[in-house]
């Protein structure tokens, strides 16, 4: 098994966030400082792409938690996508999926900020 | 494989430090020897899941992050149960009663931890906490085979 890996890009209208490897109580702190930074920037838009993460524990499901309201009280979202069946299986064990929109491909997850862009706009 | 009493085989027992970095060595040999026991691959992934939580819960609670500690994994089996004993020296915890979880009120509180009791007792078909007459803290998860006792 890899270890934990994380990187932030730009996929405009969106921020994604790549995770690798295992995220656990040892790792966890690192994704947290990723979402505080994501946050003072006032990056609300987030995608997470799981693709490459091969484990979860409850202390990375714990950070989503935290962050979720503070995004979406700014108009935004974290919205989740590529999860392997193991990752998803954890998520969804904690019934996760009402809370958070998962999607298959992070493309999927990137369209949906997409339409809304659009929609505001036409909106306007 | 040394045989314990009342028909148990004891299959692993290892004294770890108490260091966030070693969940990942007691998650893959409790995820192994679940397999090798008879569990499915998402059976046995699952309570891999849970163990770690609870060598989670030891690290950052029973010994406040304190990383000169340590505690032991005991995983004992006879034909129908898959049980992990955990044994430590730090603060006890006080199990009550774990209440409903309702992510929504969690997410509007920010509340970050506390999940890995669910997920402790959505996996595991017991869990008991003890402690040993040398006054260790002991915390037992059990797995039926077969589903039931």
């Amino acid at each position: 098994m890899k270890d934990f890996f994380i990187s932030t890009r730009e996929e405009s209208p969106a921020w994604v966030v790549e995770l690798g490897g295992y995220l656990d109580a040892h790792t966890a702190p690192q994704l947290e400082q990723t979402f505080q930074d994501m946050l003072e920037r006032e990056r609300y838009r987030i995608v997470v792409d799981f693709n490459q993460l091969d484990y979860i524990s409850s202390a990375g499901l714990g950070v989503f938690m935290a962050f979720i309201e503070d995004v979406r009280e700014n108009q935004g979202d974290i919205k989740l996508a590529g999860m392997t069946p193991k990752v998803f299986n954890v998520f969804d064990l904690l019934g996760f999926p009402m809370l958070y929109e998962i999607y298959d491909h992070r493309a999927e997850a990137l369209n949906k900020f997409t339409e809304k862009v659009e929609d505001s706009t036409a909106d306007s | 494989m040394k045989k314990n009493p009342a028909n148990t085989t004891l299959r692993y027992s290892h004294t770890v430090p108490a260091r966030t970095e070693e969940l990942r060595v007691v998650r893959e040999a409790v995820e192994r020897e679940a397999v090798r026991f008879g569990f499915d691959p998402e059976t046995a992934f699952r309570i891999a899941l849970a163990v770690d939580e609870a060598c989670a819960n030891i690290i950052e609670h029973a010994y406040r992050d304190r990383m000169d500690s340590n505690f032991s994994v005991e995983i004992a089996t006879d034909s129908n149960q898959f049980v992990i004993t955990l044994y430590d020296s730090g603060t006890q915890f006080q199990p009550g009663r774990l209440p409903r979880l309702d992510i929504r009120q969690r997410a509007r509180d920010h509340r970050q931890g506390g999940l890995g009791l669910h997920i402790i007792n959505i996996v595991m078909d017991a869990v008991d906490y003890g402690t040993t007459s040398n006054s260790r803290n002991c915390l037992r998860l059990v797995k039926y085979l077969n589903g039931t006792h």
